[in-house]
This record gives C-alpha cells, sequence and structure tokens, in this order.
C-alpha cells in the first residue's frame, strides 16, 4: 500500500512536472512565434506589437493602418500641394502647364545623413536606412504627394529592417519599433516642410 | 494595483512626452526628416543645429518628461492637502513647457 502510495505520488509529480512543462511551452509559444500563421504577419512579443501584412505581402500596414501600395502620387490631402516633379526624378514627368519648375535632385552620396535625427531621436537603424531617408526627401521635394512620400517611406524602412535582420533577430523588431516611431514624426508634424526643392544641389544631407 | 496603474500611466506619459516633443520641436520646427534644413546663420538654424540644437533639444525632452512627471506629483501633493486642486495645478503646470514649445514650434519663424 506504501509502495502503491509513493508510486501514485511518483507518477502525480511526474504528471504535474509535464503538464507544467507542456504549460510553460505552450505559454512561451506566441514568445518565439514571431512569424504568424499566415507566414506574413509578424508579432514582436517584446511590445505586443503586431504588424500586419498587405494583401499582396509585400510590406506592412502603416501604424495608421494605410496600405502603402494604395496610396497613388499626388493624392491631394488636405496640406498638400500637386505638382509634377521636372525632369526624370523617376517618377515624374515633365507638365508645360505646371507653374513650379522643380529642378532635378541630387544624386545619393554614401556617407552623408540624411536623416537628419536629433540626438533625442537616435536610432541604431539610421545606417541602414539612409537611402530610404534620401528617397523620402527626394520625394518631397518632387512634390509627389505626402501621404505618399510617408508611406512610402514606411515601405521602405521596413524593406531595409527586413533586408538586414533575419527572422527571429531581435534587432529586426527594434528596428519595427523605431520605424514606427519615425513614421509617426513625419506624418503628425511633417506637412511645414512639405515643399518643393529649389535647386539641383538638394537634398544635400549633412 | 493602484500603484502599477500609475507607474504604467507615468511610463506611458513619459513615452508619449518625449515623442510629442520629437515629433512637435525636431521634425515639426527643426525639419528632422525631412529634406528642409535650416538656412546657415538663421534663427531656426541656431535653434536646431550644435550646441544651441542640443540644449533646445534637451529642453523639449525635459518639458515631455515634465508633462509625464507632473501627475505624479499632483496625486502626492493632492493627498496630503485632502484636496483636488494640486493636481489640477501640477497637470496645468507640467504641460505649460510642452504646450510652450509646441506655441514656438509653430510660430518662430522658418528663416
Amino acid at each position: 500500500m506504501n509502495v502503491k502510495l509513493r508510486m501514485s505520488v511518483g507518477l502525480g509529480s511526474l504528471a504535474a512536472l509535464t503538464a507544467a512543462l507542456v504549460a510553460a511551452l505552450t505559454v512561451s509559444a506566441p514568445a518565439s512565434a514571431y512569424i504568424l500563421s499566415n507566414g506574413c504577419d509578424e508579432y514582436d512579443p517584446a511590445r505586443a506589437a503586431y504588424y500586419q501584412c498587405v494583401p499582396d505581402r509585400t510590406t506592412f500596414y502603416t501604424p495608421d493602418g494605410v496600405n502603402p501600395n494604395s496610396v497613388p502620387e499626388g493624392t491631394g490631402y488636405p496640406g498638400e500641394t500637386r505638382q509634377i516633379a521636372f525632369l526624370d526624378d523617376g517618377g515624374g514627368s515633365v507638365n508645360i502647364s505646371d507653374n513650379v519648375m522643380i529642378p532635378p535632385p541630387a544624386p545619393y552620396r554614401a556617407g552623408r545623413d540624411y536623416c537628419s535625427n536629433p540626438w533625442y531621436a537616435y536610432s541604431a537603424y539610421e545606417g541602414i536606412w539612409q537611402y530610404s531617408c534620401y528617397l523620402h526627401d527626394v520625394c518631397y521635394g518632387s512634390q509627389k504627394g505626402r501621404k505618399y512620400c510617408d508611406v512610402r517611406f514606411w515601405h521602405d524602412t521596413i524593406a531595409d529592417c527586413k533586408s538586414h535582420h533575419a527572422l527571429y533577430d531581435p534587432r529586426r523588431y527594434d528596428c519595427f519599433s523605431d520605424a514606427t516611431a519615425w513614421y509617426w514624426a513625419i506624418r503628425i508634424a511633417g506637412a511645414g516642410h512639405y515643399v518643393p526643392r529649389q535647386s539641383n544641389l538638394e537634398p544635400a544631407g549633412t | 494595483m493602484k500603484g502599477v496603474a500609475v507607474v504604467v500611466l507615468g511610463v506611458a506619459a513619459a513615452i508619449v512626452g518625449w515623442w510629442l516633443a520629437f515629433a512637435l520641436w525636431g521634425v515639426g520646427y527643426c525639419g528632422s526628416l525631412t529634406p528642409d534644413s535650416p538656412p546657415p546663420g538663421s534663427l531656426r538654424s541656431e535653434l536646431c543645429r550644435g550646441a544651441g540644437g542640443d540644449v533646445m533639444g534637451g529642453v523639449a525632452v525635459a518639458a515631455g518628461l515634465l508633462a509625464a512627471a507632473a501627475p505624479f506629483i499632483g496625486v502626492y501633493w493632492a493627498r496630503r492637502r485632502g484636496r483636488l486642486w494640486p493636481l489640477v495645478v501640477c497637470v496645468v503646470v507640467g504641460v505649460l513647457p510642452l504646450a510652450v514649445i509646441a506655441i514656438l514650434a509653430a510660430t518662430l519663424p522658418q528663416g
């Protein structure tokens, strides 16, 4: 009887241990399951942030729920002007009815800082975002539509994060998080700087 | 439980405060993340670049943090006094510097 009792206690402990282990694994599963079941959406357990893929699976919806691929150039949102870029700047075309002639952009120069973020908004990822920042500067200067430029910036920075940091690399999600903060900042406060390029020396970077 | 809620609110407020300072001052006035850079020698250049820019950036961040901390100080003071007005005063005074930063960002000349 005593042996039976010991055995049952032993088996009970083993069962409890197994149950605890299964529970622990079940609980920790979402923490490591960065890629969700559709193979495209991603989840950052550290920040409880969810990044939802757009239908064509090329990027994520922006933090304010916009599909970057659905925003055409020069969308004419309030506070935006619609002007066509002068000369070939990667999408613009000459339109003689425009009353503003925008000079072509300066070429990208590696080693220059095109993000110009302040020290209190430092990001460890700005190095990999320089070209995206340059494209955003060009887009603003070419007046392609502020919302269009901003969602392209989101698209580009996220693509940079993905290409430089593999799945399950925690830096990938730090990068997404910083991209989110920068996106919100330019959406909220970038309007005053949405102005046409004044010369073909812009964007100059620093 | 109340303490945890207050701490969570405070951290959230600090993040929002920093973030507003970044958006309002850093991007809104100084043109960070945009192609717009202050002309050399202008007031905006003085306030946004170099040592002057560092100082103003620090002030903007401090304003955000103060706005986040003010409700805590207000709750503490209100409990000691047994009145509500210290909380109201602290919140108003705490938000004031951030509001001033926002007004400056909107009204200072861009040139």
